[in-house]
């Protein structure tokens, strides 16, 4: 088990090296290694394993909203923000297209970016993890991406956004187990 | 014997030469029925397929044909006493010419209850399926769905490089057919009741689409491409009408669109998630997923639209219908796992059918004895098929990938 982890992984990293290699070329860089931390370092649900990069907490896989800092929401921090920007993944609880506090965060510095840009174009692409039904869960990820637009739109985004749903059509990860769902129940910011 | 030894060399070979880079599903019977109908198929030229056919269905316990003693041959006599003595209830004898003949027979006292002569066809198997419609029927007093049709999706590759293909095969896998291949996700396929067409959700635009492709020329046209999700078709019973899940509005709405094309009729408008329509068989009526009450249930709205009514109570989350007159299949969660259940709006039942951790996508034979669905085996997606009694089951799976999204067709013309 222990090796299917390291491997997922290992795998979820490059394939975030590879997600990015695609998108080189928009201002707001995206570092592997942060989404890395952030997702692919995640144990079971229930591991307790804190989030890295932003010091919210992802530990339960239910994103229970408990956000480490509190120094990011609304800050001008710069640095902060940049970090934030390159955050290209939100994630979501189970059956639930709830933003959560850490995802509120990575959209607000998108939110303030794009509004900054009028002239950018981004795609988010929602996803959903393997359990119910298909077509149920391309909604569901319909319903996720809906949600993250209204955010970047309620927070001043001036842009062309379009929402594709994927379901669970096009997993991030591989593998029938909790720590796999966690990663793909998500939303993807693509510029 | 070797005549299908024959056969398969030329099915195997005809698939090489055609290009398509899957084989046949392979089949693997993992639960029978203890309790039925018991009869013996004398050895003929697709008695195996009869066989494997009434198997399927929950209903037949198939008994050796050693147990008759005697060679059971077509118009002999077919009275020995070990026959009397084998327990079988009946005798199914039969001879390939021009076409199969067969006869079934009462076992105790001799009677010929039925005979019926199957023309020739070019897929030989489908009179094998022909006939064992004829002995279900015959038998059960219900009309046989063996010759009909499955249509799943198959993905292969690797999840940075993924292929897709939508199948069409017989309703037991063999002779599958690709009627598209994409690097773009499939989703949905979804039978017109003429079963010449399918329509079916693609990505291949890079954003999904619903299209309707016809089976004999492979002609296919876009019938819905709006912004935002273009979701679950279903076509109606009178062959006119397309009911599918739109975001016109942001949340996933039912509508219901001409299938050329024309005014979308909005079914339903809630702030939830309405998707997965089916048409009831009178086609009067939609059956729908919706979590407006919080977590996936199932919903009555007349497919006209109006006013919905809860269909399903029991547990946390019951969607993806498939209705045949009073019986909908549907994915149920319970506990932890995610099963196919059988609810009857007639008599009242509601079971649990299969028990895998991640069972999906269920749809029911034209009759509504069998529902296929998918399932996973090993890791990979599979297809399952069930009995609708619980008691015969078994999985259909491809070695080079995974297995989904099956539509079982209605009956063949």
């Amino acid at each position: 088990m222990k090796y299917i982890n390291y491997w997922l992984s290992l795998f979820a990293v490059a394939l975030l090296l590879s997600a990015c290699s695609n998108t080189q070329n928009t201002p707001p860089q995206s570092n592997p290694n942060a989404q890395g931390g952030g997702s692919g370092q995640q144990g079971q649900a229930g591991s307790g394993r804190g989030g890295s990069g932003q010091g919210n907490g992802r530990g339960n896989g239910y994103y229970d909203g408990s956000f480490g800092n509190g120094s990011n929401q609304g800050n001008n921090n710069g640095s902060a923000n940049a970090a934030l920007l390159k955050q290209r993944v939100i994630y979501f609880a189970y059956d639930s297209s709830q933003i959560t506090t850490a995802g509120m965060a990575i959209l607000s510095a998108h939110a303030r970016y794009l509004a900054a840009n009028p002239n950018k174009r981004v795609r988010l692409e929602g996803h959903a993890d393997e359990r119910g039904s298909r077509e149920y869960n391309v909604a569901l990820s319909l319903d996720r991406a809906i949600s993250a637009e209204n955010i970047l739109n309620n927070q001043g985004a001036n842009a062309n956004i379009r929402t594709i749903p994927y379901g669970e059509e096009m997993p991030a990860v591989l593998g029938h187990n909790p720590s796999a769902w966690d990663k793909n129940r998500r939303v993807e910011i693509v510029y | 014997m070797k005549k299908y030894y024959q056969r398969f060399i030329f099915l195997i070979s005809a698939l090489l030469f055609s290009g398509i880079a899957h084989a046949v599903l392979e089949v693997e019977i993992t639960g029978h029925t203890t309790s039925g109908i018991k009869i013996i198929v004398a050895p003929f030229a697709g008695s195996k397929i009869i066989e494997a056919d009434l198997r399927r269905s929950g209903r037949f316990i198939l008994l050796d044909p050693q147990k008759a003693g005697q060679d059971l041959v077509f118009g002999g006599n077919l009275q020995s006493a070990p026959l009397q003595a084998s327990g079988a209830d009946y005798l199914v004898v039969g001879r390939a010419g021009n076409g199969l003949e067969l006869e079934v027979l009462n076992v105790s006292d001799g009677h010929r209850m039925a005979g019926y002569r199957i023309p020739k066809l070019s897929n030989s198997r489908r009179m094998a399926h022909k006939a064992a419609d004829l002995i279900f029927e015959k038998l059960t007093k219900t009309r046989g769905a063996f010759d009909t049709r499955i249509a799943y999706v198959t993905a292969s590759g690797n999840i940075r490089n993924p292929s897709y293909q939508l199948i069409v095969a017989d309703s037991d896998g063999y002779n599958p057919k690709t009627i598209l291949s994409s690097n773009k996700p499939i989703l949905s396929p979804t039978w017109s009741p003429n079963a010449e067409n399918l329509a079916y959700v693609s990505y291949e635009s890079g954003e999904p689409a619903i299209y309707v492709q016809n089976l004999r020329s492979g002609s296919k046209r876009k019938v819905s491409a709006r912004a935002g999700m273009n979701n679950a078709p279903a076509w109606s019973p009178d062959g006119n009408r397309l009911a599918m899940s739109l975001s016109i509005n942001g949340k996933p709405d039912i509508y219901v669109q001409n299938v050329n094309g024309g005014a979308l009729t909005p079914i339903t408008r809630s702030a939830s998630i309405d998707t997965e329509p089916t048409w009831t068989s009178d086609g009067h009526s939609l059956i729908f997923t919706s979590n407006r009450s919080g977590k996936p249930q199932l919903y009555r709205v007349s497919a006209t639209g109006g006013n919905a009514t809860r269909v399903t109570f029991g547990g946390s989350y019951n969607s993806d219908p498939s209705v045949v007159g009073n019986k909908i299949a549907l994915v149920r969660q319970v506990g932890s796992n995610f099963n196919i259940a059988l609810k009857d709006l007639g008599n009242g039942s509601d079971r649990v059918l299969s028990r895998g951790r991640l069972d999906e996508s269920p749809s029911l034979a034209p009759n509504g004895t069998m529902v296929i669905y998918g399932s996973h085996s090993q890791g990979k997606g599979v297809l399952a098929v069930s009995s609708d009694n619980g008691k015969a089951r078994q999985i259909l799976y491809s070695q080079s990938g995974d297995v989904r999204d099956p539509a079982w067709s209605p009956y063949l013309r």
